[in-house]
């Protein structure tokens, strides 16, 4: 009794600590990501050319390894861990189930889907457009599969204007099993280049994209992040129970309407241009909830700081692991991320 | 100023729910829904709250029909109480209390809402469970803490001219004997604020011990309301409940109670 006391006392005091602590992780590890890797850099001299404004006018190669390399893909990864953690921390109210990630409903799987029609079939089926869209076909075609999914999902559940949320579960379940499939048959038909290039958009990447493909993820995202921080009371009122939030005040058909657009265009973005970056939407959140508790007005910025921060740490270490290669990041948050959460399930059992 | 049930009925699929049913719920009354498992109490109840939408007839709130009423609106004139509740998440006690001040949260200074949650807290006597996990509470601690969020919400303001409502559904199930009557004392405490209580109560004596007004359900239809004396007739316990039993009240200072034949 007295334990719990002292436990729940620490947590007021964790939520003021958390945002903080984890802004400031989130900058160590930004310059962290722009000094490391084959051409090292100073953290004076990513400072000194930063205050100089944003224009590559240095032109020696420092400068545009900064501006064309390393300051796109630190922002990248910077904005795509935060809208996996902070979509990860939005699917589990939603679904009321601290298990739930945003894989769950297929929307990942969509965007998968539609990448590796792109990759396989692209050239043979609408060369035209291939070549007008260019780099940007890969990106259109996984945020075309990841809406269309969501289309599909939310037509099956939305049923007279009441969203059913175990029937967007068990919708979720059917897409990703259709989606493997097809994405089977496709591996099958494709050649050696293809099948190598869709093995390594599904273990994720966040290398390889200027500053022209970046923008329009980041505008995505930060619509959706700000949508979805905005929710944040409301959903916590949602986890009483769907009746009971309606009780207080919620109106919750457009609360799961809402919540659901946000995440789906937080993920759909994030996977269009990164691939598939598993298991930090889930074990970002599960963390953060661990530390400071459940409520999403903490949880939320939290899981968004920790999830960007998260996710631009394992891509130094994706990128210097075996240099000149790259590691696939999708290996590295899951082989981090996995063990590291086995640790902590462990030491929450053998306390309580 | 009431809530005016008119002819209402609501089916499921073959199955009725509630059928043509007439009721006025005043403020300043404490109304109790009785009758055996299935009759159509929590359906009642839930028309009332807006969870389920009547087929046929109206149920009008101060003169307003509740189609009308947004969510907001709704939250501001009634409170709700349901059967069961799932919580996955740790929430503390005092987290899950403070979700009652959703609606007037902007309305009212952080002082005022702490003294609002812990008054509602030192009245369902859970204060010493402000902290706790509200998870590892027991039965009876949950249903407290769930009734003390369910009370914050019509805490403010203390008393308005327009009526307001609670309705609990079984709101003792889960209480030890000396709750029980602290819970249905508090709800009669509420109806001097213009505050109406509708409550299902399954125990007969607690039910006539407090209801102003008390409605005896059966099959979806209402077989008789009005005071306890008059509603728990032998005939009407025979025919809805199956029991042979007579309303007892020996004098001014005990509560009634129903008493059971010794041959059933």
């Amino acid at each position: 009794m007295l334990d719990t006391l002292t436990i729940n006392k620490q947590r007021g005091a964790r939520q003021l600590l958390a945002v903080p602590i984890t802004l400031a992780l989130l900058v160590f590890s930004a310059i962290f990501a722009m000094a490391i890797g084959a051409v090292s850099l100073s953290g004076s001299d990513i400072l000194s050319y930063v205050s100089h404004g944003f224009s590559p006018a240095q032109d020696s190669l420092s400068a545009r390894v900064l501006f064309e390399i390393r300051l796109p893909r630190t922002v990248l990864s910077l904005a795509v861990g935060a809208a996996l953690g902070l979509s990860g921390a939005a699917m589990q109210a939603l679904f009321r189930n601290p298990l739930a990630d945003p894989g769950l409903i297929g929307v990942a799987g969509g965007g998968a889907l539609g990448a590796v029609i792109v990759i396989v079939l692209g050239h043979s089926l609408f060369p035209i457009m291939m070549a007008t869209v260019g780099v940007y076909a890969l990106p259109i075609g996984a945020m075309i599969g990841c809406l269309g999914v969501c289309a599909i999902i939310y037509k099956l559940s939305n049923r007279q204007g009441q969203f059913t949320i175990i029937t967007l579960l068990l919708a979720g379940i059917a897409v990703n099993a259709i989606v493997g499939s097809m994405i089977g048959i496709l591996t099958l038909i494709s050649t050696d280049s293809e099948l190598r290039e869709l093995t390594f958009w599904t273990m994720g990447n966040l290398g390889g994209n200027g500053w022209s493909l970046t923008l329009p993820v980041l505008v995505l995202i930060f619509i959706s992040l700000i949508g979805l921080s905005r929710l944040a009371k409301p959903l916590n009122l949602y986890l009483l129970g769907e009746a009971q939030a309606q009780h207080l005040g919620v109106s919750v058909s457009r609360l799961k309407k809402q919540v659901f657009v946000y995440t789906a265009m937080a993920v759909g973005a994030a996977v269009s241009i990164s691939g598939m970056i598993g298991f930090v939407g889930f074990v970002v959140p599960h963390f953060v909830r661990i530390l400071i508790g459940p409520d999403h007005r903490f949880l939320f910025p939290v899981s968004m700081l920790l999830g960007a921060s998260f996710l631009t740490i394992t891509d130094i270490i994706a990128r210097v692991a075996i240099i000149p290669a790259e590691l696939p990041i999708g290996l590295v948050t899951s082989a981090l991320g996995g063990p590291f959460f086995l640790f902590v399930l462990y030491k929450q059992t053998n306390r309580h | 100023m009431s809530i005016n049930i008119q002819s209402l009925s609501i089916s499921i699929g073959e199955k009725t729910l509630l059928d043509t049913i007439d009721l006025t719920i005043n403020p300043n009354e404490l109304t109790v829904l009785i009758g055996p498992n299935g009759a159509g109490k929590s359906s009642l109840l839930k028309a009332c709250s807006g969870d389920i939408h009547p087929d046929t007839g109206e149920i009008f709130i101060n003169q307003n029909p509740i189609q009308s009423y947004s969510p907001i609106n709704l939250a501001k004139t009634r409170a709700v109480m349901t059967q069961s509740y799932e919580m996955g998440f740790g929430f503390t006690v005092m987290e899950i209390v403070s979700m009652g001040c959703f609606i007037y949260e902007e309305q009212v200074s952080k002082c005022q809402r702490q003294k609002i949650i812990k008054d509602v807290m030192n009245f369902m006597e859970i204060s010493h469970l402000a902290e706790r996990n509200f998870m590892t509470l027991s039965g009876g601690e949950q249903q407290r803490t769930q009734l003390a969020r369910v009370l914050a919400q019509l805490w403010q303001p203390y008393e308005q001219e327009e009526a307001r409502y609670l309705f609990l559904d079984e709101p003792t199930s889960s209480l030890d004997v000396f709750h029980q009557y602290h819970v249905l004392s508090l709800a009669k405490e509420l109806t001097k604020r213009n505050i109406g209580v509708l409550a299902v109560v399954h125990d007969l004596s607690l039910a006539a011990s407090f209801a102003d007004q008390l409605v005896l359900l059966n099959n979806g239809e209402i077989v008789t309301k009005g005071e306890s004396e008059n509603v728990l007739q032998r005939s009407y316990l025979e025919k809805v409940y199956g029991i042979k039993a007579e309303y007892f009240h020996q004098s001014k200072e005990v509560k009634p109670s129903i008493l059971l034949d010794r041959n059933q």
